[in-house]
């Protein structure tokens, strides 16, 4: 831990990473929180997964047939919306069973992506970065893209907040009282699939879901607010990915694995909190 | 038509000839009924008998197959906005993270423009609380308080968005019977500026408090309460007979067997 502070100051790929962190964990907390509470955690993950078809496609187009401008990202942010916004119409209001829909979008993705990169010529090591995290690589582009993302997700929360938190606690009495229900879950949905493809560049479409659900139903077990939940599982999340990071460097850990694990010991804790002030 | 409505304040319901089918199996038939402001409506009827059914063409959610259902002196979809409907149980999740206030706030939800309630909403929101007896509540965890007090929140939540009309679908299926008396009384009460229906099993407790009784079992008829002859039979029957008076003519005394029965000629 102490030879992450020394070199912290010498190496800038270290401060970027500090920096993926928190802006990784501020996008996480915020879209986790509404995650969690409305129960979708397994929209997140197939999202997630299916990522890795939009990445080989791109990958693939570009190496094969010339696309240049197609950036594995784009092929990532294009995917994961498209994928979350037809779970959104496909499960909507039971007309299909939702974790069927999200299981078959989930391995689909996957195995597509692992086709794509089979069908694409030259070694794919930054492919496998994906998969499993990279955060000690993260550039200053990506920084930048992913504090962009953060300022569209707190502007999104910032209007709709009010019926985001109606939606959640009953769907059909939102509607009722006259809020266009269709039109929130598209936005929903959107900034869900955005957050889990920023969070995938630091923590890899393994383990993306961990740090978008962890740190919000920590958050969620000591606080009884939605807009408290947010904040506390942004704190929480840049404390455990901070902590994670620093643990992780000295002895040479896996950062992403590091910061999962800590995350579920920050849960379980949370959890141990909860039970012993008597909430249920 | 219009005259008449013209001669009387318009009805708070006002459903003509309305036939209702799931596929091919009719659940309402022929069903016409008038509802003025400021009653108090308890709707029976056997289960699927088309209570919810009824309820839902009410809100527009579902769309006669003939026949028209107007609301508020507008068709549903145009007068939505001021129908509070509450649930018999909004499905929760005991850790989902809301305040009293915050929940009744929702009645307001497509009345602010961004992201956050204004004074007015607030206002209205406390005065809601009130209304239903949960002042000093707004602080509290909607997790914590009990089913009857959430059906409290429910009902100030329509109150606050400024709802005419309550539609209560079995306002009290998961409330003990003491709350549940609160409860009626709350409704009575809240007649004095809003109308009220409700659907419920309970008949005798039901015909205590309502106006009219609605019956519903494929086709429906309104029948005002004879509350003198009510309290009349409760003694004499100890409680388990109440009048429903169909018509000047037509007196039916089990009221269980009145939604059995076609309304012949009554109502």
């Amino acid at each position: 831990m102490l030879t992450f502070f020394k070199d912290l100051w010498s190496y800038p790929f270290l401060v970027n990473a500090v920096l993926a962190a928190v802006l990784a964990s501020i996008a996480a907390g915020l879209t986790g929180s509404l995650v969690v509470v409305r129960r979708s955690t397994y929209l997140a993950g197939a999202v997630s997964h299916s990522i890795l078809a939009g990445l080989g496609l791109a990958r693939l187009l570009q190496r094969r047939f010339g696309f240049d401008g197609l950036t594995p990202m784009m092929g990532a942010v294009l995917v994961a919306v498209g994928v979350a916004l037809l779970a959104a119409r496909l499960t909507a209001r039971g007309k299909h069973r939702a974790d069927t829909v999200l299981s078959a979008i989930w391995t689909g993705g996957m195995a597509l992506g692992v086709s794509f990169v089979a069908a694409t010529p030259g070694y794919q090591d930054d492919l496998m970065s994906y998969l499993f995290g990279s955060i000690l690589l993260v550039s200053g582009p990506d920084l930048a893209w992913m504090a962009a993302m953060d300022v569209l997700i707190l502007g999104v929360m910032a209007v709709c907040y009010n019926r985001f938190l109606a939606i959640a606690f009953n769907e059909e009495l939102a509607r009722l009282r006259g809020v266009n229900t269709a039109v929130y879950e598209v936005v929903y949905h959107v900034v869900t699939a955005l957050t889990v493809v920023l969070l995938v560049r630091v923590a890899g479409i393994v383990l993306a879901i961990a740090l978008l659900t962890l740190p919000a139903a920590a958050a969620g077990l000591l606080t009884r607010r939605l807009d408290r939940m947010m904040a506390a599982a942004v704190a929480i999340g840049v404390g455990v990915s901070l902590l994670g990071l620093a643990v992780s460097y000295g002895p040479g850990w896996p950062p992403g694995a590091t910061i999962v694990e800590i995350a579920v010991l920050v849960y379980l804790a949370a959890a141990y909190l909860a039970k012993k002030r008597g909430g249920n | 038509m219009s005259g008449e409505r013209m001669a009387t304040a318009e009805p708070a319901i006002e459903v003509s000839d309305v036939c209702f089918a799931y596929g091919g199996q009719e659940v309402l038939h022929n069903v016409s009924f008038r509802v003025g402001r400021k009653s108090l409506v308890a709707v029976v009827g056997p289960n699927g008998g088309g209570k919810t059914t009824l309820l839902k063409l009410l809100l527009g959610e579902l769309e006669p197959r003939f026949g028209t259902v107007r609301v508020l002196g507008g068709t549903p979809s145009e007068t939505r906005v001021r129908i509070g409907y509450v649930p018999q149980a909004v499905p929760f999740d005991p850790r989902f993270p809301v305040s009293v206030s915050e929940a009744v706030l929702m009645g307001r939800v497509a009345k602010s423009r961004f992201g956050h309630y204004g004074p007015t909403d607030h206002a209205a929101a406390a005065d809601a609380l009130e209304r239903v007896g949960l002042a000093g509540f707004g602080r509290r965890s909607f997790a914590e308080i009990s089913g009857g007090e959430r059906q409290r929140v429910l009902i100030a939540q329509a109150l606050a968005g400024g709802s005419e009309l309550l539609l209560l679908d079995e306002p009290v299926a998961n409330v003990d019977p003491e709350h549940a008396s609160h409860l009626y009384e709350l409704f009575k009460a809240l007649t004095s500026e809003v109308t009220v229906m409700m659907v419920s099993h309970n008949l005798s407790v039901v015909t205590g408090h309502a106006t009219h009784v609605l019956c519903v079992n494929r086709t429906a008829g309104l029948h005002v309460i004879g509350e003198v002859a009510s309290e009349t039979f409760t003694e004499a029957f100890g409680g388990v007979l109440t009048a429903i008076r169909h018509d000047a003519d037509c007196h039916v005394l089990d009221p269980s067997t009145a939604m059995h029965v076609p309304h012949h000629g009554c109502g």
